[in-house]
């Protein structure tokens, strides 16, 4: 199955290099999950995730007549995006930050996340799921884009150290104090939450009130 | 061990990657090390916290809209393929707009070129014709003298088109040079 599948992969592959869409349409379908959970995880928002992955799809196609098969396609695919999603990063870094309701926006008086009503009236668990949705993202946020891409290719997505190792570039040994500094980074975020993300809960619970 | 070598066989740790040597050590550390066993203890929380984060789907859209992109860069890829195309097209279009130009403004410019040559085989025929074949002669003069006829009515006209004929070849021709030039080198750059 799995043979049949590499075998697939390649056919595919080879007629994408001839600039066969309909292949490459296929070619995406396998991968399109992976490739936006990692750029969701990277930028932290649907619409930047959808622009990044998108992004990442066309330098593929453009790049395929390069692909010479000696890296697995998967790796070589994954590369591409997250240097994309690093981009970005490095992009935004530059750029005057924006307002954005994704984010959260760093005061005086500490981080405040705004929050638009939610569209439909949630149960509690979905809210209390969405609520950690929102923390870890973030959270994640917080961390330095080339720690950030480590714990998520390792930690949310699964990737193997040598997997991760190829698809950026670095060598094992970098992989793996990168994910410690990530981890202990993340993990001292992730204790003092409760005092990040306290004023917010308030002033949610506040205006849910207020609006029922 | 050290804490800070103990703190680098962290992740492999977490990940149960160490030997069973490592973990053997590891593990003699955890049990007399307060600070580094709680080190593990939070990260350990931190990951179930983490693990809580749902799955993402992509949006219905995502590979249609790479494909129409893909298929809007189909169409310029052409000059990737062909270096100079659109010279190649500006000079194409310039050559066309000469020869129908100059088709356009013909009719009445033959007549004028014409004249000319009439008059020369007027002369030539008159000096050299014999007797024998005067009706031929003036069967030609006749001609000829209608052609003159002719050319006299349209002479403004024929004035005007051949100055319009004139402009349009100094405008186009030069035109024409210049993109046949810049597709030369064009293509000399892509070689």
């Amino acid at each position: 199955m799995g043979d049949f599948l590499e075998t697939d992969e390649k056919m595919l592959i080879s007629l994408c290099k001839r600039g066969d869409l309909s292949a490459y349409d296929r070619l995406m379908q396998r991968y399109e999950k992976k490739v936006y959970a990692l750029c969701f995880r990277m930028a932290g928002n649907q619409d930047d995730a959808a622009d990044l992955a998108q992004e990442a799809f066309l330098k593929a196609f453009r790049a395929l007549p390069s692909f010479n098969g000696q890296a697995q396609f998967s790796t070589w695919l994954y590369r591409i995006v997250t240097n994309t999603c690093l981009d970005e990063q490095r992009r935004q870094a530059r750029r005057p930050q924006l307002f954005s309701l994704d984010k959260p926006l760093n005061t005086e008086d500490g981080q405040l996340m705004l929050t638009l009503p939610a569209e439909a009236s949630d149960p509690l668990d979905t809210a209390l799921s969405q609520e950690t949705e929102a923390e870890i993202k973030t959270l994640l946020s917080m961390l330095p884009a080339s720690q950030r891409i480590v714990l998520v290719l390792r930690d949310m997505e699964g990737y193997s150290y040598e997997e991760i190792a190829r698809i950026l570039n670095l060598n094992g040994g970098t992989v793996k104090s990168r994910l410690n500094r990530a981890r202990a980074r993340l993990r001292d975020l992730y204790l003092k939450k409760e005092e990040l993300f306290s004023p917010t809960v308030h002033l949610k619970r506040k205006e849910g009130r207020d609006r029922s | 061990m050290s804490c800070e070598k103990f703190r680098e066989n962290m992740a492999a740790y977490l990940d149960c990657l160490l030997s069973d040597k490592e973990l053997c050590e590891f593990q003699a550390h955890l049990s007399v090390c307060k600070t580094c066993r709680q080190e593990a203890e939070e990260l350990q929380s931190m990951f179930s916290w983490l693990k809580q984060a749902g799955d993402v789907t992509p949006p219905k859209d995502l590979r249609e809209s790479v494909l129409a992109e893909l298929k809007l860069e189909e169409g310029r890829k052409v000059r990737r393929f062909f270096p100079g195309f659109s010279q190649a097209v500006a000079a194409a279009v310039v050559f066309i707009m000469l020869v129908v130009g100059n088709l356009s403004l013909l009719p009445t410019s033959r007549v004028s070129d014409a004249v000319p040559m009439r008059a020369a085989y007027q002369e030539e025929s008159r000096a050299a014709t014999p007797p024998a074949d005067a009706a031929i002669y003036t069967q030609n003069l006749r001609e000829s003298e209608q052609f003159s006829d002719k050319s006299e009515l349209s002479s403004e006209a024929e004035r005007n088109t051949s100055s319009h004929r004139l402009a349009l070849n100094l405008v186009l021709i030069p035109l024409f040079l210049f993109f046949a030039m810049r597709f030369q080198r064009r293509r000399k750059e892509a070689d």
